[in-house]
């Protein structure tokens, strides 16, 4: 008859084998993100705050027209914590991929969606576009930074 | 390299020699896996407090962090005359090696092979980390490195999204990075590596002193079963690093538990509640929540008298933490942008049937196919206890602490998802894995805790046999 302690150690068995799936998938979902981002269909992120700065006199403009504010290191301005948020990262191989999500629609505070927003994506660019857009905003243009300006569709 | 070495060195004996003054007589094993990770904090918090003194990153913390070590070296050696106790206790501790264990053990060196192979790869494939990552932990500690004295506004502004968020991982991360003159994008990987792999230890080198070997390799294995927390940690996420101080916590309730006779356990529970704490928000509703419930349990257990004792130990721990989290709540952070955008609507949502209904129904889904889609791994946990039954030794109150600060803690949460400003079902989405993996150890080490050990079994099977004989 299978004792009790017998019967543990055919259980702690089953948890190995459940251990072992568990961590071949898990092997697996890494190695084949590893080998994405190797092709560099998937673009890696760089931290580059500097670079990121440069690019800041872009914003000066829509500064000006108070329509949203920033923060540089030179002037302390409204920030964007009202209307969402930007990160100051840049994918160091060009602007297909970004960094964050887009800012506004499902960021910001339900019943307080921004007039205007920048965003900057993690996913391909046309893809965040047609999400951002089936929102109700449409774009105003991009940046050479890689940020992109929506208005909310009138 | 050989100052991010040496930075990361002087972290791990600052934390070797704090655990080692507070418990001169302690497993060394114990305070070898705790001190990793416990070394980051401390330093982080130096850190953090040259920030709020002098205003800027600098170098000298880690000459305070050196004059530091020195004193807390002075201390454990005047403290060092019982160090034979634990030798000999360790020596008890190697006779439960046998061919079963020993393969046990072998298994598992096989999964953490795993373990480190795939954190290496999604390490190399994404330096930075994840998403929040990038825009939360590491693009703060970017902010710190890089702005110089206008961090502060720097934090707000730049890196807006949870810009409350205490300052243990980036503070971790921005001082390896002042130290080398670069942000080195590796060195967040090392830092989430260094809290995941001192809390595998932790699991195993705790449990093994409360209920012995075997129930110590089963417990890492169930964390490793658990590849969400992984996958967390290798995404560079500050919930690892809370999972470890939350398990370090109760672990040291669930010692003092079993030494009465002092109350420097329960010290290092505030410190480690109280590193928590300054971990991320959820540290403080862990901080709350632990207080109120073993208050309750030690009072009603033990009398007035114990749970005196061990409170001042626990609040004395944890004040110097709480303190500095309190002076960047009040100074530097903005407003909390899940307690910014309450509306006047709040009761509402507490009593929308709806709301209720999408977080139980999520926390099922989630809950029952953690880290696995097909087999339900809580509901083989649940088997193994029908199984295995309850211990005969259990200890109701660590238990019970163990129990009612998770249940405290998941109705903090509760609440939290009931008001959120944001849409539920997607809050829900992105953050309910990742509030599940920092209580998963303290799930986990409840139910270890609650099982019958096979060397339980077979002392009870011979206790019976030996009735039957003489019956």
């Amino acid at each position: 008859m299978l004792t009790r302690s017998r019967f543990s150690q055919v259980m702690i068995l089953v948890l190995f084998v459940i251990a072992f799936m568990n961590g071949r998938k898990y092997l697996r979902r890494q190695r084949k993100s590893y080998k994405h981002s190797k092709k560099g269909q998937r673009k890696d992120r760089t931290l580059k705050m500097s670079y990121c700065r440069d690019q800041l006199s872009q914003f000066k403009e829509i500064n000006d027209q108070k329509t949203i504010g920033f923060s540089t290191d030179e002037e302390g301005s409204q920030s964007f914590n009202e209307e969402g948020f930007v990160t100051l990262f840049e994918d160091k191989y060009g602007d297909l991929y970004r960094v964050r999500y887009c800012l506004a629609p499902k960021l910001v505070i339900a019943g307080r969606k921004a007039e205007w927003v920048v965003g900057v994506f993690r996913d391909r660019l046309e893809e965040s576009v047609k999400n951002v857009e089936s929102e109700g905003y449409e774009v105003v243009r991009t940046l050479p930074s890689g940020f992109i300006l929506f208005r909310r569709r009138p | 390299m050989i100052i991010l070495l040496g930075f990361l060195l002087l972290s791990l004996l600052l934390g070797y020699a704090f655990l080692s003054a507070v418990l001169p007589h302690e497993n060394q094993r114990l305070k070898l896996a705790l001190s990793p990770a416990f070394g980051l904090g401390l330093s982080s918090c130096i850190f953090s407090v040259s920030l709020f003194v002098i205003g800027e990153a600098t170098l000298l913390t880690g000459l305070v962090e050196c004059l530091l070590l020195l004193g807390l070296v002075a201390v454990s050696r005047r403290r060092s005359i019982g160090q034979l106790i634990a030798v000999e206790e360790e020596k008890t501790l190697d006779l439960d090696w046998t061919k079963w264990t020993v393969g046990l053990a072998v298994a598992l060196a096989v999964l953490i092979s795993i373990s480190l192979i795939g954190y290496v790869y999604q390490n190399i494939a994404f330096p930075n980390g994840s998403s929040d990552a990038v825009s939360i932990w590491n693009g703060r500690a970017l902010s710190v490195f890089t702005s110089g004295q206008s961090w502060p506004k720097s934090l707000a502004n730049d890196c807006a999204f949870h810009p409350d968020y205490p300052l243990l991982i980036p503070g971790a991360v921005a001082r390896l990075w002042t130290a080398l003159g670069d942000a080195n994008p590796y060195v967040p990987g090392v830092i989430a590596g260094i809290f995941y792999f001192s809390l595998l230890a932790t699991v195993f080198v705790g449990m093994r002193q409360l209920r012995g070997l075997e129930v110590g390799l089963i417990f890492t294995v169930f964390m490793l079963a658990s590849t969400e927390v992984t996958y967390v940690s290798a995404r560079q996420l500050a919930d690892v690093p809370l999972a470890f101080y939350w398990l370090s916590t109760l672990l040291f309730f669930a010692l003092q538990d079993k030494n009465l006779n002092t109350e420097r356990y329960s010290m290092l529970a505030g410190v480690s509640a109280g590193l928590g704490g300054w971990t991320k928000n959820e540290g403080v509703l862990f901080l709350v929540a632990v207080v109120v419930v073993r208050a309750l349990v030690v009072w009603r257990a033990r009398g007035r008298e114990i749970f005196l004792k061990q409170g001042g130990s626990f609040f004395l721990g944890a004040l110097p933490f709480v303190l500095l989290l309190i002076t960047f709540k009040i100074v530097y952070a903005p407003s909390n942008d899940l307690v910014a955008g309450q509306s006047a609507q709040v009761l509402e949502q507490l009593t929308d049937v709806s709301r209720h209904s999408l977080i139980f129904s999520e926390l099922g889904d989630t809950l029952l196919y953690f880290s696995n889609e097909k087999i339900s791994f809580p509901g083989f946990l649940l088997a193994y206890l029908l199984a295995v039954g309850i211990s005969k030794n259990l200890n109701k109150v660590s238990f019970f602490s163990v129990v009612g600060t998770i249940t405290l803690v998941s109705a903090g949460y509760w609440y939290v998802y009931l008001t959120t400003p944001w849409s539920l079902a997607w809050h829900l989405r992105t953050s309910l894995s990742r509030l599940l993996v920092q209580l998963w150890p303290c799930i986990l080490f409840a139910f270890v805790l609650l099982i019958q050990s096979r060397s339980e079994m077979t002392t009870e099977a011979m206790a019976r046999e030996d009735e039957s004989k003489s019956g």
